[in-house]
């Protein structure tokens, strides 16, 4: 994304519009990776809610877990579905020329949403997948 | 409309650095580091959210108005983040005497004997 506004500022046209293809590709991966994520929680019944199952000790705590986790890798999600509509909007206006080294902010707002995205990730990931995992799993 | 242009390199030294983060985060998840677990997570996710900012979103480039305008945003993100953690904190204190010592920590120790109060020979738990 970075190089992609990087390309929009120095005029490269078709470096702006494969960089953003590459950013979408690699969204639309964790998307796809999510999906899978969430098809298991729900053959193991790890949805909160009256169908919640859980055979180990702590059942309502993980309960309070997994609904903070949907919670906000749902809203990750809607996000990263909303930046790329966004950004195929921008791909599509760079492909025709609309952007030059004098004006290229739609470009330069994009890449600032999408690395916010970027930020909500990089805090979330540790937080919800990471953290104390050795104290239970080892 | 004209910005402060990065060399590439600067795109890749930058990238590379947050890739290395990543993978510093998930070995040190494998370590049990005790009570430091949490910061130094967090810790490494605040670095490397400072280097998104910094290079990625052009902070580092760009007017002081608008570096005060990033700064006064995470302040009270900050302030936003603190309060609710004092919920956390706080959680015990009026459950039973001496709960406090056990605020958060209840879901996974057995709580410490708690002092009956005087003239009452409940057991513990059996305030809740």
């Amino acid at each position: 994304m970075a190089l992609a506004v990087r390309g929009a500022q120095t005029g490269l046209r078709p470096a702006t519009v494969d960089w953003l293809l590459l950013t979408m590709l690699l969204g639309l991966t964790f998307l796809v990776i999510k999906y899978f994520e969430y098809a298991e929680k729900f053959e193991h019944h790890h949805v909160p809610g009256a169908n919640f199952i859980f055979a180990r000790p702590h059942g309502p705590q993980v309960q309070i877990y997994f609904s903070l986790y949907f919670l906000m890798t749902g809203l990750h999600a809607t996000h990263m579905v909303i930046g790329f509509g966004l950004l195929s909007v921008i791909a599509w206006m760079s492909q025709k020329g609309r952007f030059s080294p004098e004006w290229y902010t739609p470009v330069e707002m994009s890449g600032l949403y999408w690395h916010f995205v970027d930020i909500v990730w990089i805090f979330l990931f540790p937080l919800l997948y990471l953290v104390d995992r050795v104290r239970h799993v080892g | 409309m004209a910005g402060h242009i990065s060399p590439k390199s600067t795109h890749y030294v930058i990238f590379a650095a947050l890739m290395v983060g990543t993978a510093i985060t998930v070995a040190v998840a494998r370590v049990n580091l005790g009570a430091f677990n949490f910061p130094v997570a967090l810790g490494i996710a605040i670095t490397k959210a400072t280097l998104v900012v910094l290079f990625f979103m052009h902070a580092k480039y760009s007017s002081r108005l608008t570096k005060l305008l990033v700064g006064t945003a995470f302040f009270f993100l900050f302030i936003l983040l603190a309060l609710t953690m004092t919920d956390f904190l706080s959680r015990g204190m009026q459950t039973y005497p001496g709960g406090s010592a056990s605020a958060g920590y209840g879901v996974r120790t057995p709580r410490p004997p708690a002092r009956a109060p005087a003239g009452e020979a409940a057991p513990d738990g059996a305030a809740h």
